[in-house]
């Protein structure tokens, strides 16, 4: 509770003697002004004063200082320290009584208040220590909440190591015996350097760190070893730092055994759509080009025609299956950046239409585009062959003669454009499922025109710029809507009315 | 669709076309389509053979793949523009919008994307043989029988109807129009019509576009004049509608 300085014993002296005078005076005043008999009481509550806030050996000075002084100036024959032999013994053995009694109890509260402020501390320690451990996502994070808190509640400079991962922190100055302490503690799992039995001349004192792991402190100098309260707070510190670093280490594990399993199923589900629809326009390909070589000559224009128009076809369908690939490839990496640019949501549309009229020039059309809807700042050509992949879908699905739907609107700020197809429709179970990657791959693009990716791409397409895509049944309860949104971005140079 | 045969050059010499592209397959069956269609056609696969050869023979079309085994195909692009002003088509790969744009401004005339067909390069290719099979200088008007623009009196009229432009969209059109079938990048387009400060300010194009459109009464959703490439630029498709 109180700072002592330097020399508590001279200190202690001079309180019982400042005391001793203070109380004289006191009732020499009491006996002069208030005429007041029993002077003892001043003293003995000057007595207990003085041992309620120091040390008992402060209160015994004060005692005997104060019954000297009792003696001295108030009892008769006063001015000398004979007194009457019974009385004397009473008042001494009285005063030092109140001394001790009085400083007993002061020194175990203040004994009860020191270990409340350390218990205090710990547990503040430890709590903060918690926080930061609970947030740190990966074991470089623990570490170093670890070595923070730790340095704080000791006060001393800290290291950590959990197998090949170290703290950050000066490990270049551990000297050789230092670092032969630091292996023996992590091999052995016991305390070791500084402070540890068998005294070393380390100047860190290290302790082991879960298993596999040691911590280091390096106290000043001067610094006594630490006491028990403050090892058990290390003691504890450490195992909660052990133990966040074994929940990291988990995690870590189970999301790589899963990112593992993910990339497997992916991978085989590839394969196997690669070498099906790979394969299969190149088989057409390569037996129509054949016939064609061998036995052309036989054949009737129209047959030929059928034949080189297979050729074509499967090229263009080959052609698209592996620009899905590569836009899956690009989208599964990451690797996608987005250069925003200023396009007309008519424009988008058209083009993608032009650019499907090309391969299906059968496929209709009905486009309904809101008046005013203002350009857009998106990644046109991503957004174009997010909308194709929709269109091709649609198209593929509807029935011949039957026209595609597209409807542009803004609502809210965002912009959603429907496309309806007038096909069988989505099950309800689906709905969700045909954006998703593994589903359409595993599905794979059987017999249809690489529609398996071109839906879950499309997602990928659109969640890049911010927005969401999502099947919902058609109109009047036939086919299917795909419903793309949107929402507004703001271009960075451009502001409102700013116009050529 | 129409297969005219607009061969002989100006001179009366029949059109020679150079192909330059590595891959042996590619160039045999350009080399067999061309020569079909009554072109005079040299190939060559690589960066050095292909200089090479339009140095001693010259050429009135360069078809010109990007990416070459010896040189980068714009190197080639860029060798070429220094010695003659002579058409190129480039061969491009897809999903390179900015590398399209960057080459068409570097002299490109045109690009077409692997794989195509060959209805798509020979539209192409007619596009840019045109005004030279026409004359050196840009026609006085055009005239597809609905649109009719008179650049001289700067007057637009559609189905008879005279429509008023503003200077702007009128230059918008007449620039479109003189790379009719072709493609006329955004950033040249900002650079003719706002000078070369506004090159990226792309949203003044598209608010000019739509007015134009909105006068020739030409829907973005399915153009019949102005189509838009996405990330690349404009391409007036007067004449050649993919409709019947």
């Amino acid at each position: 509770m109180h700072d002592f300085p330097p020399s508590p014993l001279l200190r202690d002296l001079t309180l019982g003697l400042l005391a001793a005078a203070a109380s004289t005076a006191l009732a020499w005043c009491a006996q002069r002004w208030l005429g007041l008999t029993d002077l003892s009481t001043v003293f003995i509550v000057a007595v207990v004063l003085v041992a309620s806030r120091t040390r008992t050996l402060a209160a015994v000075v004060a005692a005997i200082a104060c019954f000297l002084s009792y003696d001295f100036f108030f009892l008769a024959p006063r001015f000398t320290f004979y007194i009457h032999a019974r009385q004397g013994v009473a008042t001494v053995v009285l005063f030092l009584a109140a001394a001790l009694v009085a400083g007993r109890l002061a020194s175990r509260l203040r004994a009860q208040v020191l270990a409340l402020r350390a218990t205090n501390a710990h547990t503040t320690a430890l709590q903060s220590l918690g926080r930061a451990l609970a947030s740190a996502a990966d074991i470089d994070a623990v570490l170093a909440a670890g070595r923070e808190a730790l340095a704080q509640a000791t006060g001393a400079e800290v290291l950590l190591r959990i197998g090949d991962r170290a703290s950050e922190g000066d490990w270049g100055s551990l000297d050789a015996v230092d670092r032969a302490a630091a292996d023996v503690a992590t091999c052995e799992s016991r305390s070791t350097g500084r402070f540890a039995e068998g005294a070393s001349r380390a100047a860190w004192a290290f302790r082991p760190l879960g298993s596999g792991g040691v911590a280091g402190l390096r106290h000043a100098p001067s610094a006594q070893a630490p006491g028990a309260e403050q090892s058990r707070l290390v003691e504890a510190m450490l195992d909660a730092i052990a133990q966040a670093a074994l929940r990291t280490r988990l995690v870590a594990e189970l999301e790589q055994s899963h990112v593992a399993n993910e990339t497997e199923r992916l991978r085989s589900a590839l394969l196997s759509s690669v070498s099906h629809d790979l394969r299969s326009p190149l088989a057409a390909i390569i037996g129509a080009a054949s016939s064609l070589d061998h036995y052309g000559a036989s054949m009737d224009a129209a047959d030929r025609h059928s034949l080189l128009e297979t050729v074509r076809i499967e090229g263009e369908r080959l052609d698209r299956y592996i620009q899905n690939l590569l836009d899956m490839t690009r989208l599964g990496h990451g690797a996608l950046t987005l250069r925003r640019d200023w396009i007309g949501v008519d424009e988008l549309i058209g083009s993608a239409v032009l650019r499907l009229r090309r391969y299906q020039p059968e496929a209709r059309f009905t486009i309904a585009v809101a008046p005013g809807i203002a350009p857009v700042w998106v990644h046109p050509a991503l957004l174009e062959q997010a909308l194709f992949n929709v269109l091709e879908n649609a198209a593929a699905f509807s029935p011949a003669g039957e026209p595609v739907s597209v409807d542009a609107d803004e609502r809210d700020g965002r912009l959603r454009i429907d496309i309806g197809d007038r096909g069988p429709g989505i099950p309800e179970a689906e709905r969700r499922r045909i954006f998703d990657m593994f589903y359409s791959v595993e599905r794979g693009d059987r017999g249809r025109n690489g529609i398996g990716l071109g839906l879950a791409i499309c997602q990928g397409l659109v969640g890049a710029h911010g927005g969401s895509v999502e099947a919902l049944p058609g109109a009047g309860g036939s086919g299917t809507v795909i419903r793309i949104e949107l929402p507004r971005v703001a271009s960075p140079e451009s502001s409102a009315g700013d116009g050529p | 669709m129409n297969t005219d045969r607009v061969l002989p050059t100006v001179s009366g010499l029949p059109t020679r076309v150079l192909v330059v592209d590595d891959e042996p397959q590619i160039r045999r069956f350009l080399d067999i389509g061309l020569r079909a269609q009554g072109y005079i056609v040299t190939t060559a696969g690589t960066a050095e053979s292909a200089l090479a050869a339009f140095a001693h023979l010259g050429a009135d079309l360069v078809i010109l793949d990007i990416g070459l085994p010896d040189r980068d195909g714009h190197q080639v692009l860029r060798e070429l523009r220094r010695r003659s002003a002579v058409p190129v088509i480039l061969l491009t790969v897809r999903s390179g919008e900015s590398e399209k744009v960057a080459a068409l401004d570097a002299g490109a005339n045109d690009y077409v994307t692997k794989p195509f067909g060959m209805l798509e390069l020979m539209a192409r290719v007619r596009a840019l043989l045109r005004p030279r099979a026409a004359a050196s200088a840009t026609p006085e008007t055009f005239d597809d029988g609905r649109l009719r623009v008179d650049f001289a009196q700067r007057s637009v009229s559609l189905g008879g109807v005279p429509v008023g432009l503003a200077r702007k969209e009128f230059a918008l059109l007449a620039l479109l129009i003189q790379h009719e079938g072709r493609v006329a990048t955004q950033p040249g387009l900002l650079r003719a019509l706002w000078g070369p400060t506004h090159e990226r300010d792309t949203h003044y194009l598209r608010i000019l576009v739509a007015k134009l459109r909105g006068k020739l009464g030409d829907d973005a959703a399915a153009p019949t004049y102005i189509a838009t490439e996405p990330g690349v630029g404009l391409r007036f498709i007067g004449r050649a509608k993919p409709d019947p």
